[in-house]
């Protein structure tokens, strides 16, 4: 089976798009649309018995921002999947912030589907 | 290595203000644009820029401000005009060199390979090499055979020093997947793991990362390609990626030629460093053995070594070894030549004659190409001291752990370079005096500290050029000779009545006579003096001098001033009396137009005259040299004001002609040696020049013997060889 990416955003236009982006690259996508429902969804990707490969987060969200989501990611069981933030977030102290929650990787929007595809190849081995 | 690092961040000072100073001239240009003193300015500081590059390595940026002086040169000979074009051109390429420095400064390569060759290839059409030039006619373009230069499409290798925190797998990251991506920019040569950081099992965390790797790669990918890879690591892990490429050479690491096999394995972290030293011990020589087992006889094992040395001294006499790529480049300005000279000929039988303006132009460029053919050929012979000093370095530390001495030995000067056979005799009258420092000259650590001296002595070995000259010298910070001790001796032998007061200079000139002490009375007296004399006599063939300086409980200094054989030197060419002679640049500080109401008479017939606040003794070249049948008509009007390191005098010409380079002839094969004189020159117009010894002046002139060089016949009688 292809290898799941979990796309944290609360912009549907974003969320079609990066999905879109991924799935034509060979990858199956979870969609969620802020921190505390991709919680919910790594929950229900776990019952499932299936196991994702990279999680891919916004940071300004309701209900549960980006480095919330990333710490509270870190204190699951899926603390070693890598996690990358795709925002336009590019303050330095919000990077640092985001580094010491546990990402993986920085990205910033807007992106070029090159230039997503070619980061997620850094982080996820292919199959 | 601190010395490098010494010298780059002097470098780094020094780039800093000539990048900025090129900058207002080209500012203050672009106001006046046809202000000299601002084209000037330039030149010279992208002229300095070019060669402070090279002195360091960063061929990039020596290469690009190559062309930029080119370039200016043309400016300067007003071929080119300043336009506000130009001037924007040159800022960027300003910007250019500045943006390189600042790579290299925060420890990356200069630029991207194939940026920079784009950069290059943006100078040329200002070059008139290319037929866009100002000149009148329209050449057709010609393959530049510069074939080793735009090596874009070559293989490079790269030295990559993975050192990942324990905690990368905590940021969701992979090491393999990492090594992984890496693997597919190109092959691995070489990949070693380093387990050294494994804890004991019971303290082994699974989720922690305890190996690190060393990847030697191959691959036409640029330093960016494969910096990329790391793009989410490089921030908070050690990451270090080195190009290495001019130390591969068909995928072999030649640097390790050179090396040996307890220095490469301990490289690869295959053995530590007390194993190595532990197995160094228990090695015996081949000889010792075979005498042991009562194989050979020791004398005859002493034969054959002495015969083998014997042939090796021969073979390294006859034989050099000479990198490809210097050939390479030779064969490239080889061709260079063949193609303007046929360019040449092609102008001149054109019919309906040529156009000079376009003649002379090919010439010069021919000349300029050859000239850099002439520097080449004659660097193929000229070796830098590294290697001799780190053979030095790497033998007082062995006697050192010998005898039980701490000794640091500091190397200076690395990349001055000598003939390789001055370089072959030197290397033996230097082994004495580095062994004797360590033997005689540095203390025990216990006998230093009772001193109040820091237990770890220091010998440091300099190299440095000055007035056409190489001084080499071994400072040690030992216990110094014993002047007494000195006196005794000197005594002893009958050279010194027992009430004669002498000097300490002239006492220390004893240490070089045959016979001051012999090896079975070992020095602890002195402190110095095994073959003294020997060391002596082996420089002063090489037509070199050895001086001395000593002071108790601070150390020894010896200098050696070494001769330029064959070498290449940048030489000002002056008439005096008719005849021509060639002055070395570096000893030059200035020259001035003689001024009779200001030159003083003091004593018989001496004159001093004033430069730069201080009377200066002027010294007649012909008057020394007593060139016969000179006719001695008055001083002559320009006054050329050398330097040799140890006094500065004015040497009064009759003319001042263009600097120029050349390469030395020494006198001594070709003729014999000639006190005063270095060698002599074939110049452009077929005439012959000969180059001065200003040492050799200074002390015919002066009268004073050259520090602890007492005798000077021995060398107009060693001319009859």
């Amino acid at each position: 089976m292809e290898k799941l990416i979990l796309f944290v955003d609360d912009s549907p236009t974003m969320r079609s798009s990066v999905s879109f982006c991924l799935r034509n690259a060979g990858y199956r996508v979870a969609e969620a649309t802020d921190g505390e429902d991709g919680l919910t969804k790594l929950e229900s990707i776990r019952d499932k018995g299936d196991s994702v490969a990279l999680i891919i987060t916004d940071i300004n969200m309701p209900q549960m921002d980006g480095i919330t989501f990333i710490s509270k990611v870190k204190k699951t069981e899926f603390r070693f999947v890598p996690i990358l933030v795709l925002s336009t977030e590019a303050e330095e102290s919000m990077i640092e912030k985001g580094r010491a929650a546990g990402a993986s990787g920085w990205l910033l929007k807007p992106f070029q589907p090159e230039q997503l595809l070619w980061a997620v190849k850094k982080v996820v081995w292919p199959k | 290595m601190s010395e490098m690092d010494e010298t780059l961040e002097i470098f780094f000072s020094e780039a800093e203000d000539l990048l900025k100073s090129a900058e207002e001239s080209l500012l203050a240009l672009e106001s006046t644009p046809d202000s000299s003193p601002d084209i000037e300015q330039l030149f010279r500081s992208v002229h300095t820029m070019k060669s402070s590059a090279a002195m360091v390595g960063f061929m990039g940026i020596s290469e690009y401000a190559h062309l930029l002086e080119n370039l200016l040169e043309r400016l300067r000979n007003r071929k080119l005009t300043v336009t506000h074009k130009l001037i924007t051109f040159l800022l960027d390429s300003v910007d250019f060199i500045r943006s390189m420095v600042d790579s290299v400064l925060r420890g990356e390569p200069e630029a991207d390979p194939e940026v920079l060759s784009d950069r290059k290839s943006r100078v040329k059409p200002y070059l008139g090499i290319e037929g866009v030039s100002s000149s009148e006619e329209k050449e057709e373009a010609e393959p530049q055979a510069k074939g080793s230069r735009d090596a874009s499409d070559a293989y490079r290798f790269y030295k990559i020093d993975l050192n990942f925190g324990k905690q990368l797998f905590y940021s969701g990251q992979d090491p393999l997947l990492i090594l992984f991506n890496l693997s597919e920019q190109g092959e691995f040569v070489q990949i070693v793991p380093d387990l050294s950081g494994l804890p004991d099992f019971d303290s082994l965390s699974m989720y922690d990362l305890y190996i690190s790797w060393q990847i030697v790669m191959k691959t036409k990918r640029s330093y960016e390609d494969i910096e990329d890879v790391f793009m989410f690591v490089m921030d908070d892990h050690d990451i270090r990626i080195e190009d290495v490429t001019s130390r591969y050479r068909e995928g072999i690491d030649v640097g390790l030629a050179s090396k040996r096999l307890g220095e490469v394995l301990l490289e690869e972290s295959k053995i530590t460093e007390e194993v190595l030293t532990d197995a160094l011990k228990k090695q015996k020589m081949l000889g010792e053995i075979l005498v042991e087992e009562g194989k050979v006889g020791p004398n005859d094992v002493k034969k054959a070594l002495s015969l083998q040395e014997e042939s090796r001294t021969v073979y390294r006499k006859t034989t050099i070894r000479v990198d490809v790529e210097k050939i390479d480049s030779l064969v490239n300005l080889g061709e260079e030549i063949g193609i303007g000279l046929s360019k040449l000929r092609t102008l001149l039988e054109r019919p309906g004659g040529t156009k000079p303006m376009a003649l002379g132009e090919n010439l010069e460029n021919l000349v300029k190409v050859n000239r850099e053919f002439q520097e080449r050929v004659a660097r193929v012979r000229m070796f830098p001291l590294e290697g001799t000093f780190r053979r030095f370095q790497r033998m007082a530390r062995d006697l050192a752990i010998q005898q039980n001495k701490k000794i640091n030995v500091v190397l200076t000067g690395l990349d001055t370079e000598l003939d390789k056979e001055v370089i072959e005799h030197f290397t033996d009258p230097m082994k004495h005096l580095v062994r004797n420092c360590v033997d005689h000259g540095i203390e025990s650590p216990e006998k230093r500290v009772a001193k109040g001296k820091p237990a770890m002595g220091t010998i440091e070995l300099r190299a440095y050029q000055r007035g056409g000259r190489v001084f080499v010298e071994i400072r040690e910070d030992g216990r110094g000779i014993d002047l007494e001790a000195v006196r005794e001796k000197a005594v002893e032998h009958g050279w010194l009545r027992p009430e004669e007061s002498v000097t300490e200079e002239q006492l220390l000139a004893f240490i070089f006579k045959p016979g001051f002490s012999t090896s079975s009375e070992v020095t602890e007296l002195s402190g110095r003096g095994v073959g003294m004399d020997v060391v002596k006599t082996e420089l002063h063939k090489l037509g070199g001098t050895i001086g001395v300086h000593t002071e108790k409980d601070r150390g020894t200094s010896f200098v050696l001033c070494l001769p330029l054989i064959s070498a290449l030197m940048e030489v000002l060419h002056v008439v005096v009396c008719g005849k021509s002679y060639l002055v070395p640049v570096q000893a030059v500080l200035g020259a001035d137009r003689c001024d009779d109401h200001l030159v003083k008479r003091v004593g018989a017939g001496k004159e001093v005259y004033p430069f730069r606040g201080d009377y200066l003794p002027l010294v007649d070249i012909a008057k020394v040299l007593v060139t016969p049948g000179t006719p001695t008509n008055g001083r002559g009007h320009i006054l050329v004001f050398v330097d040799t390191g140890r006094k500065i005098f004015g040497l009064p010409v009759d003319q001042l002609l263009e600097p120029q380079q050349i390469i030395v002839k020494s006198l001594e094969t070709n003729y014999r040696s000639v006190r005063g004189l270095a060698g002599a020159s074939i110049l452009g117009d077929g005439s012959i020049s000969l180059v001065l010894d200003l040492l050799g002046i200074e002390e015919i002139f002066f009268r004073e013997p050259v520090k602890g060089d007492g005798d000077h016949e021995s060398e107009q009688k060693a001319g009859s060889n």
